[in-house]
C-alpha cells in the first residue's frame, strides 16, 4: 500500500514537472491563422507582453488566460500604426526575474510571462 | 542507399531546427542564471539521524546564488542562515555546474552540482563540499539533495528547496 502511495506520489510529481512548461497558445477571436496571400506596407514592429498567472501550472488552474487571448496582444500591438494585419509573429514564453521571485516564495501560485512579438502592415 | 539520403535530410533538418531554437534563447533570454534556495544541511547525518537527532548539527540557510555568462559553469552563491536556531552566519561559495538540463522556459528541468560553501559566523564556522541533484516539481523549483564532507571530514546530508532561471528579457 504504503509502496502504491509512493509510486502515485511520484507520478503526480513527474506530471507537475512536465505540465508546468506546457502551455497552449490560440485566440480568442478566430484571427489568428495563416494567410499566406496577405500582402501590404509593412509600418513597424511591435512585441507585446502580458502576464499568465496559474495555480500549479497552466494547463491546470489558469487564472487570467493570456495564452488564449493572444489577439488582444496582437490588437495591442497594431494599434499605434493603425495596421491591419501582423507578419512574422514570434510567441516566446518564460519567467522574468519578478515572475521567478513570485513563483519562486509562492510555489502553488505561478505567474509566467507571454510576448508577441511581429510585424505591422497595412493594407 | 535512399535510406542514408533521407537520414542525412532528418539530420540536417534537426540540426537546423537546433540552431533557430538556440538563436531564439539568445535573443530573448538572459545569459545569466539567478537562482535561490532554502537549504536544511545536517553534519554527521550517519550518526545522529539514528538517534533522530534532526535538530542537532544542522543548519538552516538561505542563498542567492548568481551565474554571469561570462563564468562559465561556475556560479557564486551568497546568503546567510542559522546554526542550531541560536548562531546567525554569512555564506559565500561556489557552485560548479556539471550536467544541466533546461526546461522550454530555460528553468532548469535536471541538474548534477558541485557545491563549495563556507558558513561564516561569530561562533560558527564551517566549510563544506557537496554534490548536489536537483529534482523539479514545478517550471522554476524544485528539491536540490546532496551529499558531502565538512572540513572535520565529516559526512553532511542537505536538501533544499531550490528553484533558478535564465530570465525573459521583455522590452517594456
Amino acid at each position: 500500500m504504503l509502496k502504491k502511495i509512493g509510486l502515485l506520489i511520484a507520478l503526480v510529481l513527474i506530471l507537475f514537472a512536465f505540465s508546468s512548461c506546457s502551455v497552449v497558445f490560440q485566440s480568442q477571436d478566430g484571427n489568428l491563422g495563416y494567410f499566406p496571400q496577405a500582402s501590404g506596407r509593412p509600418v513597424g514592429s511591435f512585441s507585446e507582453s502580458g502576464e499568465l498567472w496559474y495555480i500549479i501550472s497552466p494547463m491546470l488552474f489558469n487564472l487570467n488566460d493570456t495564452n488564449l487571448k493572444l489577439d488582444q496582444l496582437i490588437r495591442t500591438g497594431l494599434a499605434p500604426y493603425r495596421a491591419d494585419f501582423a507578419k512574422n509573429l514570434k510567441i516566446i514564453e518564460g519567467y522574468t526575474f519578478v515572475d521567478f521571485l513570485i513563483s519562486y516564495f509562492v510555489p502553488i501560485i505561478g505567474r509566467e510571462t507571454i510576448t508577441v512579438e511581429g510585424e505591422a502592415y497595412q493594407q | 542507399m535512399i535510406k542514408v539520403d533521407e537520414m542525412k535530410k532528418y539530420i540536417c533538418v534537426l540540426i537546423i531546427i537546433s540552431c533557430l531554437t538556440f538563436y531564439g534563447f539568445a535573443v530573448q533570454y538572459s545569459d545569466n542564471y539567478f537562482g535561490l534556495s532554502l537549504e536544511y544541511q545536517k553534519s554527521n547525518f550517519i550518526d545522529e539521524f539514528q538517534g533522530m537527532s534532526f535538530f542537532n548539527r544542522n543548519t538552516i540557510s538561505f542563498i542567492f546564488t548568481y551565474g554571469p555568462s561570462f563564468s562559465g559553469p561556475i556560479r557564486f552563491r551568497i546568503g546567510g542562515g542559522i546554526h542550531e536556531l541560536s548562531n546567525y552566519y554569512l555564506n559565500g561559495g561556489v557552485e560548479l555546474k556539471v550536467l544541466e538540463f533546461l526546461n522550454t522556459v530555460k528553468g532548469r528541468f535536471f541538474g548534477v552540482y558541485i557545491n563549495a560553501d563556507l558558513k561564516l559566523g561569530l561562533d560558527f564556522v564551517e566549510a563544506a563540499i557537496k554534490g548536489e541533484i536537483y529534482i523539479p516539481f514545478s517550471a522554476v523549483g524544485g528539491l536540490q539533495v546532496g551529499i558531502g564532507l565538512n572540513h572535520n571530514i565529516e559526512p553532511l546530508f542537505s536538501i533544499a528547496y531550490s528553484g533558478g532561471i535564465y530570465p525573459l528579457q521583455t522590452k517594456k
